[in-house]
């Protein structure tokens, strides 16, 4: 029988999802490329800079790998919340808050390698998890707005880690304010290429996306959090205990977190010298919307912002080009993001156009529906 | 085919929408060149299962949705409606199945909203609405208090309100979807009346329904729809209800189901002086006390509102138990989760299937897992097994007959029936001990309803299921129910233990208070 098979709804749908997150990139680039023509004082080699930095040598594609790193862990925690529906936007400050925490333990003497790396990834995932938890436990038990109590949770958390980077852990001996020095038995190996090094946190980056993706879609537990996700009211009512997954959503994305805090620190840096939080939270969640809340995509989406952000790191040296480009960029995207109007009326019309075919052409063969 | 023509084998057409076709932005098909023309002064039946196309025919007429191509011809010129505004100044008015009424504003104030009458430029003139709500009133014959508040009016008189709503502006053609499906059989012959009593004025209706006793009843003509298309149009006269149904289905349609005595043994639920405030402070259930035996289907009757959410919902875990009882096989389920609820083999079917019964965006295989994907068969160690959950997914389709693109179709491409029968798929094969079950064939085409009765008859028959059935449609409470219990302002005022003779005007009574048993025949309900 030769029978033309048509589209669902549902693929062209999904089409569409893919063209308008194309398109957002797309925007975001074209005006990375109109405010480098405005700033720039050599405009063909500044733009060919910005498309080809992080791989015109190996030691600015460490550079891109090492920004991808902490990005990708946030990311895939926010998935895992916003598919649960959980807008927690504390991932935030419980990054920096984990960093910290495992700078102090990375800083202890004498003990062995690889475990004591372990250690450190561990006191990052309970710091961050028990963050993550207190706008959690408040929604359930009090009803309280999660998104209200996660967002001031982050200037706690900014200042709490704040004060202990300045304070109790602060080293002395150190020109600057930093914690100890980080054990070299903390430290991640490192893998030497041209003339930069990265680390191998990238490796734990890409098992959080595989854990995070296979939580997600291949175990009962993240059913229920797609599930109440979608329908918290259905979820309940099937029996599925939604406080529960509020809850272990909460902890399983601050474990993700904090992992990601701790092999930031034990991979990048000598010391933690952040007096502030690195904004990794925010990339998370911009990430993380751009790919529609899949691990894979988020995947995708993080190096595609450390690429273009290693560009402008790049641009910034070798021109007058500021790199506050790429944080413009970054700023369009979420618009465009946002604005799921983008290209209705052409879907609507490939939609039915679709559907109008495949009427016609039932007539014409007369097939009966079933 | 001859176009613009105003005679019709000397009739008057006043309206005719001619080759109408419309495509929804999912792809979906609702109108497929559809003509229907309708006579002045004509009740006019609009036939058809959900997914048919009849609302969406509606929708189109008063300027909801824009059809891809077609026309409408009023009065034998063509129109163009592109908006309700539009259409009521043309003169067609639509009565909508949920009214459309502010329930805190009075009623003169809902009856002139948007065309308000002003004493200068910023001022609202109250007298005068209230003027003009009682002169269409008394023109219609259609009495109403204008300044009673729509929150404190019957449903039936809300309806009233609607009505009088789309003749003061004007219209000539009114179009009424589903109005008496929140009536009671006496509301329902004084809609009837004031039907007819505006036909014989001259007014045309439309008369959108499922239920074809009343189309029999009221209709003068019919047009039939099915899969977006016309399959006949009629004299009510010349057709029988049998014909109608073979026109909607495509097949003979046996709408009594037929089923065998019913055997209970023993009690499976028991209620005992159940209470339930609501937050106005009013007592929803006023004390209520019965028993449902396995292998046996009580139905509740009752006109929405008197208790039989929170009935349904308190028995499924929704609400607390606040006093009283309940028990499940003898064990109290007080402070039970309803995941708890549903271990103990109890399968529920809440009235809001859209808001409890499915998530729109999954998938109809994630869907039908919801209550048991904790199973062993469904998962080894907390991985899914989706193997098993597809195959089971197919199954089901078929054994319930699901139109669809296949498991991993969305929810929100199947129309209302299919829903359900999704619904109805994962509640019903899970072998319940007890299955509650509201309102299951609300807004749901005939072929889907007459497939979920059968198959509560069939848990009954050969699950021994206990059966619990709240239904506002009185025919299929008779039909498919053993026993009957009638609620009324919270408590329950009949029981009927066996259904010869019983008819929907006869629960009417109770259902409205005038009659009520007295406590010996009540306590019949209770078998402990």
């Amino acid at each position: 029988m030769n029978k033309k098979t048509y589209l669902t709804a549902e693929q062209i749908e999904k089409r569409f999802s893919v063209i308008r997150t194309l398109i957002s990139v797309a925007v975001a680039l074209v005006f990375c490329f109109i405010m480098i023509a405005l700033s720039s004082e050599n405009l063909a080699n500044d733009v060919i800079t910005f498309i080809t930095a992080p791989v015109s040598s190996l030691s600015r594609f460490t550079t891109f790998i090492i920004k991808m790193c902490p990005i990708i862990f946030t990311s895939c925690a926010i998935c895992l919340l916003f598919q649960s529906g959980v807008s927690n936007l504390a991932v935030e400050g419980a990054f920096y808050v984990a960093a910290v925490m495992a700078a102090a333990v990375g800083a202890a003497q004498g003990m062995p390698p690889v475990i004591h790396f372990v250690i450190m990834a561990l006191t990052g995932a309970v710091s961050a998890a028990a963050v993550l938890l207190i706008p959690a436990i408040l929604q359930v038990k009090f009803n309280a707005n999660i998104v209200v109590s996660s967002l001031m949770l982050n200037y706690v958390c900014t200042f709490f880690a704040n004060y202990l980077v300045t304070g109790p852990f602060r080293d002395p001996g150190a020109g600057y304010e930093a914690t100890y020095l980080v054990a070299d038995s903390a430290k991640l190996a490192k893998v030497s290429l041209g003339g930069g090094q990265f680390h191998v946190g990238i490796f734990i980056a890409l098992a959080a996306v595989a854990l995070t993706w296979f939580i997600l879609f291949k175990t009962t537990f993240g059913y229920q959090c797609r599930t109440v996700g979608a329908n918290s009211r259905f979820a309940h009512f099937s029996g599925i205990k939604v406080a529960k997954v509020i809850l272990l959503s909460s902890i399983v994305a601050g474990f993700l977190t904090g992992v990601g805090g701790a092999t930031e620190v034990s991979g990048y840096y000598a010391r933690l010298n952040w007096v502030a939080s690195p904004q990794y939270g925010w990339d998370g969640i911009m990430v993380a919307t751009l790919a529609r809340n899949n691990p894979i995509g988020a995947l995708a989406a993080s190096a595609f912002l450390a690429y273009i952000r290693t560009s402008a790191d790049v641009l910034n040296i070798t021109s007058v080009v500021p790199v506050e480009i790429v944080e413009i960029a970054q700023q369009v995207i979420i618009v465009m993001i946002a604005a799921r109007g983008l290209l209705y009326s052409f879907e609507k019309k490939a939609i039915v156009k679709n559907a109008r075919k495949q009427m016609e052409s039932m007539e014409n063969h007369e097939e009966v529906e079933g | 085919m001859e176009n613009e023509k105003i005679m019709d084998n000397n009739h008057d057409v006043v309206l005719a929408m001619e080759n109408i076709t419309k495509i929804y932005d999912n792809g979906f098909v609702a109108n497929k060149d559809i003509t229907l023309e309708l006579r002045r002064g004509e009740i006019h039946g609009l036939v058809g299962e959900n997914g048919a196309g009849k609302t969406t025919l509606m929708k189109v007429l008063f300027g909801h949705e824009q059809p891809e191509s077609g026309r409408i011809m009023l009065n034998g010129k063509e129109v163009h409606i592109q908006n309700p505004l539009q259409a009521i100044d043309l003169g067609i008015g639509m009565v909508h199945q949920h009214f459309m009424l502010v329930d805190s504003l009075s009623v003169a104030e809902n009856m002139v909203l948007g065309v308000e009458p002003r004493k200068s430029r910023f001022l609202f003139d109250h007298k005068k609405a209230v003027e003009l709500t009682e002169q269409t009133a008394k023109k219609f014959n259609l009495p109403i208090d204008p300044e009673a508040l729509i929150k404190d009016l019957s449903v039936g008189y809300k309806q009233r309100v609607e009505i009088l709503k789309v003749l003061l502006r004007g219209v000539k053609i009114l179009i009424l979807d589903e109005p008496t499906a929140v009536l009671t059989p006496q509301e329902t012959d004084e809609l009837f009346e004031q039907l007819i009593n505006l036909k014989n004025q001259g007014y045309t209706i439309v008369f959108i329904s499922h239920k074809l006793q009343e189309v029999k009843q009221i209709c003068d003509r019919i047009t039939v729809l099915r899969l977006g298309q016309v399959t006949g149009t009629a004299e009510l006269k010349d057709v029988s209800i049998h014909g109608i149904s073979r026109m909607m289905v495509g097949r003979d349609v046996i709408l009594d189901i037929e089923k065998k005595k019913a055997e209970p043994k023993q009690t499976v639920l028991k209620v005992r002086d159940l209470v339930h405030t609501n937050k106005f402070g009013v007592k929803a259930i006023d004390g209520i006390s019965f028993d449902v035996r396995a292998g046996e289907i009580l139905g509740v009757a009752g006109v929405e509102g008197n208790g039989q959410s929170e009935l349904s919902e308190t028995i499924c875990g929704l609400l607390p138990i606040e006093k009283g009882t309940i028990e499940i096989e003898g064990k109290s389920i007080a402070g039970c989760s309803i995941d708890s609820i549903r271990k103990r083999k109890v399968s529920m079917v809440h009235e809001d299937r859209m808001i409890y019964g499915v998530s729109s965006n999954q998938s109809i295989e994630e869907n039908m897992i919801s209550e048991r994907y904790y199973k062993p068969e469904y998962q080894k160690n907390g991985v899914q097994n989706k193997a098993y959950i597809r195959d089971e997914a197919k199954r089901l389709i078929k054994e319930f007959v699901v139109k669809c693109d296949g498991p991993e179709a969305p929810i929100k491409t199947l129309s209302g029936g299919n829903v359900q029968k999704v619904v109805a798929a994962r509640e019903f094969s899970s072998d319940p001990k007890l299955l509650v079950v509201a309102h299951p064939t609300r807004g749901i085409d005939v072929g889907a309803t007459d497939l979920i009765r059968r198959k509560i008859v069939e848990l009954r028959d050969e699950k021994d299921t206990a059966v619990l059935l709240f239904s506002a449609d009185l025919n299929e409470l008779i039909n498919v129910s053993d026993s009957i219990v009638v609620m009324f302002e919270g408590k329950i005022v009949a029981y009927f233990p066996d259904l010869t003779g019983i008819t929907p005007e006869v629960l009417g009574e109770y259902m409205l208070g005038i009659k009520k048993q007295d406590d010996a025949e009540i306590g019949g309900v209770v078998h402990e």
